[in-house]
């Protein structure tokens, strides 16, 4: 049965490639509009130096916007979601903020800090920080309520209740979150980048398509895409790993 | 027996809900003795866990007071009073010592000491050997056993059951049950031992109150005065069974028309 | 707490923020904060501008048609991979890496083989609600739960019977719930769409806005956006609470 599936997954793969190949190749596609598989990889040689330099630069800005998301937007969660209180207050506003297009309060992040690195990493984190802050603060929520009637009973206080009993039980969400920072942390970025037109793959992508470049934003359209995916599948790997232990 | 030692005295619980209030408990007075290992039995409903609930002192009841060697319950008192749900509720990221241990951690006591306790009790309810096994790698007569070690590693004088056994099969429980009662004669504790199998209650009380159907009152309380160890198949046994019966089956009946079953008498 | 002190509580809080961004306006140059006794009036002003209503209406096809496309191709997939198990073996990965996938990476493709119109921001819209839609209908219809579909089989049923009268009633929620993030995500590509390159619609005027320091107008387009968004949110909230009730 497994062979079968990796028949199906590799042969499709290979199907659609050659089925691109030769539609572009006997001119029923303009190269334009769909350069040809072989065309897109021979445009990685001219663009790669530059190609890597924003590529660094995007994953650098990712990494921070990451680390502020989550390092402020894990404490958030499980504060807002311990606190029956404080989620009612605030959990609207962040659900709220979530559910609409964000990026339109990138001009205002611009009229106040101008356009460059700190607009990037502030919308970046904006764009990080709620999605953390919901699949938290849903997950202290989902605690079962008996393992802190029980740790009440014993006479725990608020500190050791956090500490022994919510973090712990709230782990596998705390994974989740984590797993999408990096994500929404990485496609914040690229958004800001998109509209900063300053640096970054984002920008270059963007250049690239308004200069009719056709297989190199295809090529580097590819490089990232892949990259989110390997980034994605060591995520998984590696949560597994970790919920074998603690479930 | 040296005398009464748990006083429940003219508890009443009422919930208010959406339109009319619920009377869970009405007027309930009786006296458990020190030692002695007292069982609550009724019909599905009756309020006994919500009973259970107010003695260990984490609900309030809206009327009466319950006295515990001479002072009211106020709320949970650890030192005092430890609690067994019929949900064993384990910390699932704790290995099965640091669950039993885990009383002692919070009130602060010492790793060394925490650690020699929570072995005696893992002992005593024969887990030894399944210390640093976590629960998912337990089965479901293990946890509930791990539970009432974390209970007993509390070291209190009273140790009350809600249901304890209600999630296990009827070996388990029958084979949990003659534990129970080793562990009980072994550590002379109190036990108020909340059950809806009229042969558990047969097998392990002193003595047996039976509530009403809602709202739940005291209708009866039997003695047991079988020495142990009991036989579930003897004629004294199924005499108990037999008068729990009695008493209960009119409630219990009451219990289901309430749901809306009608039942041919 | 009850439902009506949270409600005060909410109000007072929302009063606050609203309060707050008119005082500091004092403070802060009207290029970059634009106070809400300016921005309130020139909202209910821009609905009779036909130039306005114009963009809107752009918007509000290209939601449509990427939402209409998403969810007809989505739901197709959805089924067939919820009732095939090999192609769903071989495609559910596949897809979910695709999905994991930041959207906006497709977007460059998109603008230059589509160009800067409608076009390109239905497909964008398209793609960022077609994996979410997809992937849920299929994991709904796998987790209808067995014992229902044995029930029908024990009777006779036959499997298109089982399909339309079992496997649908009882994922409908779960595929709501989908169809709902897939509209609120078309709302926020076809935006986003606009916003990074575009030549008509509701995210061109905020850019535009925006970079000529029109900044009560980019508030206010703003403030449209944000209800837009809320109200499909809301609407497929509903939709989906709807269907669980049946």
């Amino acid at each position: 049965m497994q062979t079968r599936v990796l028949l199906i997954q590799v042969g499709t793969v290979i199907a659609v490639v050659v089925l691109w190949e030769i539609l572009v190749i006997e001119g029923f596609v303009d190269p334009l509009f769909l350069p040809s598989p072989s065309s897109i990889i021979s445009s990685f040689n001219k663009i790669q130096n530059i190609a890597l330099n924003s590529l660094f630069e995007t994953l650098l800005k990712t990494l921070i916007a990451f680390l502020i998301g989550v390092g402020l937007g894990i404490p958030i969660g499980i504060v807002i979601g311990g606190n029956e209180l404080l989620h009612k207050i605030f959990h609207p506003y962040v659900f709220g903020l979530y559910s609409i297009p964000r990026i339109v309060f990138l001009p205002l992040i611009v009229l106040f800090l101008g356009i460059g690195f700190n607009s990037n990493i502030f919308y970046a984190v904006l764009h990080t920080i709620l999605p953390v802050i919901l699949v938290v603060e849903g997950g202290v929520r989902n605690i079962d309520r008996r393992l802190i009637v029980y740790a009440l009973s014993l006479g725990a206080r608020r500190i050791q209740l956090y500490s022994k009993v919510i973090i712990p039980a709230a782990m596998p969400s705390i994974l989740v979150a984590l797993k999408l920072g990096i994500i929404f942390s990485l496609l914040g970025t690229l958004i800001a980048e998109m509209y900063l037109s300053l640096s970054g793959i984002g920008f270059l992508m963007q250049k690239l398509s308004y200069a009719f470049k056709s297989a190199e934003v295809f090529a580097l359209t590819g490089v990232v895409a892949s990259l989110a995916m390997i980034i994605v599948l060591v995520l998984s790997a590696i949560s597994k790993k970790v919920e074998e232990k603690w479930l | 027996m040296s005398g009464q030692f748990i006083h429940v005295q003219n508890v009443t619980k009422i919930y208010e809900g959406k339109g009319k209030p619920i009377i869970a408990l009405q007027d309930i007075n009786f006296s458990v003795n020190k030692g002695e290992f007292f069982t609550i039995i009724g019909p599905s409903g009756c309020g006994k866990s919500t009973l259970l609930n107010i003695i260990s002192g984490l609900d309030k009841p809206t009327t009466g007071k319950v006295i515990i060697d001479g002072m009211e319950v106020n709320g949970p008192r650890p030192d005092r009073v430890a609690v067994v749900f019929q949900d064993p509720a384990l910390y699932n990221w704790r290995t099965v010592l640091d669950n039993v241990a885990f009383g002692l951690e919070i009130r602060g006591v010492n790793k060394k000491e925490r650690r020699e306790k929570a072995l005696k009790y893992i002992r005593l309810v024969g887990l030894s050997g399944f210390e640093d096994k976590y629960p998912t790698q337990l089965s479901g007569g293990m946890k509930q056993r791990t539970a009432i070690a974390r209970a007993l590693c509390l070291e209190t004088e009273i140790l009350l059951m809600d249901e304890p056994f209600g999630a296990l099969d009827e070996q388990t429980r029958l084979l949990l049950g003659l534990e129970l009662t080793r562990i009980w004669q072994e550590t002379k504790k109190t036990i108020i031992f909340v059950t809806h199998s009229l042969l558990e209650a047969a097998l392990l009380s002193d003595r047996i109150m039976i509530m009403s159907a809602r709202p739940g009152r005291v209708k009866n309380i039997l003695d047991v005065d079988i020495p142990r160890p009991r036989d579930p198949n003897s004629r004294e046994i199924n005499n108990i069974r037999a008068m729990i019966w009695e008493e209960i089956k009119d409630e219990a009946k009451k219990m289901m028309i309430e749901g809306g079953l009608q039942i041919v008498p | 707490m009850s439902h009506r002190t949270t409600f005060v509580l909410q109000f007072l809080i929302l009063g606050l923020i609203l309060t707050t961004w008119e005082l500091s306006s004092a403070y802060i140059p009207q290029t970059i904060l634009v106070p809400p006794s300016k921005v309130f009036p020139l909202f209910g002003a821009i609905w009779i501008n036909t130039n306005f209503l114009g963009h809107l209406y752009i918007t509000i096809v290209e939601i449509l048609m990427s939402f209409g496309l998403a969810a007809v191709s989505g739901l197709l997939l959805g089924f067939v991979l919820g009732v095939w198990k090999l192609l769903r073996d071989a495609y559910e990965p596949i897809l979910s890496l695709l999905y994991a996938v930041p959207s906006v990476v497709w977007y460059p493709i998109l603008l230059l083989t589509l160009g800067l119109d409608v076009m390109s921001k239905v497909a964008f819209g398209y793609i960022l609600s077609f994996f979410p839609i997809t992937l849920t209908t299929m994991n709904a219809v796998v987790n209808v739960d067995k014992v229902l579909i044995r029930v029908a089989e024990s009777i006779g049923a036959s499997k298109l019977t089982v399909f339309y009268k079992v496997i649908i009633p009882a994922s409908l929620p779960t595929i709501l719930s989908g169809l709902s993030t897939g509209l609120a995500l078309c709302v926020t590509g076809v935006i986003v769409g606009e916003m990074l390159g575009g030549i008509r619609g509701l995210g061109v005027l905020i850019a535009s806005a925006a970079t000529l320091f029109e900044t009560a107008h980019y508030f206010a387009y703003v403030i449209v956006v944000i209800i837009l968004a809320l109200v499909v949110n809301y609407i497929g909230k509903l939709l989906e609470r709807l269907s669980r009730g049946v």
